[in-house]
């Protein structure tokens, strides 16, 4: 199958959807001033954005053709991987996430500086780069086998295409844009995700929705119904390996330090709305998703249990084929031009995400710390910049390495599986157990990465950790078990043969025993953990204050009525929150201020110029303030 | 085998839940009586156990109908 015929119309539609990506990614660039804003969007979106976002993030565009492999092949227990992430979700919420928000963090790397020293740090970025720029990588060469399939492109063209288009967005707005328009193609590649699924269901039903779903179920092999695969066959899709690579090494690595992921909830305007957007789109969106991205499958499946796939395309049983045929055969021209923009929705909201958690590195954790130091910020926002730019041609260059593997679901399993373990162990150690050493997380990390290197040539290492499951894979799945032991008892061992570098003042706020006072330092005084409402206030637009404070503070200081205090529950020293009454946008025009006083005139805030510049508020439209902390 | 995936994966998934929200509570940073963390905890449970209650439905009952 050397590409389909594709109508006019959907062309029409791919290229206005590059289109209008491009433009509306790059319309943030006005929201850019420094580095913060360039890779933290200010700390100031709601949840339901960030949420969203970040499940197009996590949606890549291999996911498609990944799970629609797997789903034609293995049935619903395809949908294993999207719905395991639950289990850490204590220790995130509570401890992880405010750990690196109110340190400040800007990158995973310099949490390893200052918990641990900064050959571990080094380690750290060699370890988080290969991580992002690998992804990248797959991202591109997967839209590129996508779109070979569909239009018979090169490989190579397709992802230098959009390599282009991305990284120009990204260079622009940076954080900003990657969030904003990561939210308008969340949305598009669910609604396209399930248009196929329902699709499915009308073809299956001859045109009646409820019968095709009977018809759907009717047509799935017993085997193929399970929401959970069989416990240890086969080597390359059992229940055990999947759970241990996906639901404990790969969940972790994308909640703990994938950077880009982290990033995103590092922009929401506080650790209380990451809980709630990381709730949302586990419970809510992730369903969702993984019904997007598998049904082809699943639906394949069923055809073919019903012997209903016509014969053009049964000939040809390939199941990294199988979502390009199912979506052929269902979909009508503009509907087809629909999923193929969903399906480049998918590859650029991953690929912008990463480009700029690329850049956030080589800034924050290279450049800025050891290349050329000191310098005024636009210099750091330009480096910014140009490294985005190389990030996106890095990508390309190695979507080649990529080719070589012959499946994508395995190629990816075992890259992730390959350098998580000892990532994953040095982060629980190193914010779980005060007396883990610096030693000993550059020994986690680099004898764990020696003895995961070694387990691909002797996977008799790997043996003892299999459950059962067939030698015949080379153990890529349960080599995360392995990775995740071996690494555990090295950095166990070499702490008790080991001093800590670090004082317990050293490390305040870096492990879960001192987040409390963390968040302390973060505000600056005790937390007002008080109830309190939200209040609609005019503003009044006043000259800039000139105060240092409210420059290194990056926070305005404001006088409000004592019965506006009241209604927020608020009292002089809290850090509030002012926003633009328009709730659909998310926190877009926002900023953050502090209560200097109960002096102020009822129902107004009086706003520095520079402030309402700075956040894009609009003064004659008012601002909803309510109380953060 | 398929039940067996069931039960271990919400057997070691339950347990280490439960272990982090031990550990998050024993540390301080999990304070049940304060209104925003106890409702993020409760949100988050119930989802482990809407997930849990689901997956057993596609492991012990749906596929056996139709």
């Amino acid at each position: 199958m050397e590409g389909i015929e594709i109508a006019a119309i959907d062309k029409i539609l791919v290229v206005l959807y590059f289109v209008f990506v491009f433009g509306f990614g790059s319309y943030f660039g006005r929201y850019i001033k420094n580095t913060t804003d360039f890779f933290f969007s200010g700390r100031k979106f709601s949840w339901w954005v960030v949420s969203v976002s970040m499940i197009a993030t996590v949606v890549g565009s291999y996911s498609f053709i990944k799970y629609s492999a797997a789903g034609y092949r293995y049935g619903l227990s395809s949908s294993m991987s999207y719905l395991n992430d639950w289990f850490f979700l204590p220790l995130w919420m509570f401890a992880w996430l405010p750990i690196i928000y109110f340190t400040r963090m800007t990158s995973i790397p310099e949490y390893f500086e200052r918990r641990f020293d900064t050959p571990t740090r080094v380690m750290a970025i060699l370890f988080v780069a290969v991580y992002l720029i690998g992804y990248i990588g797959i991202n591109f060469y997967t839209l590129g086998v996508a779109l070979h399939a569909l239009l018979g492109m090169d490989v190579m063209v397709a992802a230098g295409v959009v390599a282009v288009i991305t990284g120009i967005y990204v260079t622009s707005g940076g954080q900003t844009a990657v969030i904003m328009t990561d939210l308008l193609q969340g949305v598009l590649l669910l609604v396209a995700g399930l248009s196929i699924f329902t699709l499915g269901f009308l073809f299956l039903g001859d045109g009646a929705l409820l019968p095709g779903v009977v018809q759907f179920w009717d047509g799935l092999d017993e085997s193929k119904r399970y929401g959970l695969a069989h416990f240890n066959e086969p080597p390359n899709f059992s229940f055990i390996g999947v759970f241990w690579q996906d639901a404990i090494a790969s969940s972790f690595a994308a909640y703990f330090f994938n950077q880009g992921i982290l990033m995103r909830f590092l922009a929401l305007k506080s650790v209380n709305e990451g809980r709630k957007a990381i709730v949302f789109a586990l419970a809510i969106l992730m369903p969702i998703a993984v019904i997007a991205v598998g049904n082809a499958g699943w639906i394949g499946a069923s055809m073919d249990g019903l012997g209903v796939i016509p014969e053009a395309y049964s000939q040809d049983p390939d199941p990294n084929k199988m979502f390009v045929i199912v979506t052929s055969i269902l979909c009508k021209p503009g509907i087809f031009g629909l999923v193929m923009a969903a399906l480049l929705a998918a590859l650029m909201s991953t690929a912008d995400t990463l480009i700029n958690a690329t850049s956030a590195i080589v800034v924050n954790d290279i450049w800025r710390p050891y290349i050329v130091r000191n310098r005024p910020d636009e210099y750091y926002l330009r480096v910014a910049r140009w490294a985005s730019i190389a990030s996106a041609i890095l990508g390309l260059f190695l979507v080649p390495l990529f080719m070589r593997f012959d499946s994508i679901y395995v190629a990816h399993g075992a890259f992730i599986a390959t350098v998580t373990p000892p990532m994953a162990v040095c982060i629980v150690l190193g914010f779980l157990w005060p007396r883990f050493t610096a030693r000993a997380a550059f020994a986690t990390l680099l004898g764990g990465a020696v003895a995961m290197g070694v387990s691909i040539w002797f996977p008799a290492l790997v043996e003892p950790f299999s459950h059962g499951v067939d030698p015949e894979g080379g153990f890529k799945y349960m080599r995360a078990l392995y990775g995740l032991v071996v690494s555990g008892i090295i950095g166990v061992v070499v702490t008790f043969l080991t001093q800590p570098s670090k004082s317990a003042e050293e490390i305040v706020g870096l492990t879960i025993y001192t987040v409390r006072e963390a968040e302390r330092r973060f505000k600056g005084g005790e937390i007002n953990r008080g109830p309190g409402d939200k209040l609609r206030a005019t503003v009044r637009v006043v000259p800039p204050s000139g105060r240092e404070e409210d420059e290194v503070d990056d926070v305005v200081h404001l006088s409000l009525h004592p019965d506006d205090l009241r209604v927020l529950g608020a009292h002089e020293g809290d850090l509030i929150f002012l926003a633009d009454p328009r709730v659909w946008l998310g926190g877009l025009r926002a900023g953050h201020a502090r209560v200097q006083d109960a002096l102020g005139e009822r129902g107004v805030v009086e706003l520095p110029e520079d402030f309402i510049e700075r956040n894009q508020l609009q003064p004659e439209r008012g601002v909803v303030v309510e109380k953060l902390m | 085998m398929y039940e067996v995936s069931y039960i271990y994966q919400y057997g070691i998934g339950t347990a280490i839940f439960v272990a982090g929200s031990v550990v998050c509570i024993r540390a301080g940073v999990l304070d049940l009586s304060d209104r925003q963390e106890r409702r993020a905890w409760a949100m988050a449970t119930a989802g482990l156990v809407a997930f849990a209650v689901v997956h057993a439905l596609f492991q012990f009952v749906f596929p056996f109908t139709g």
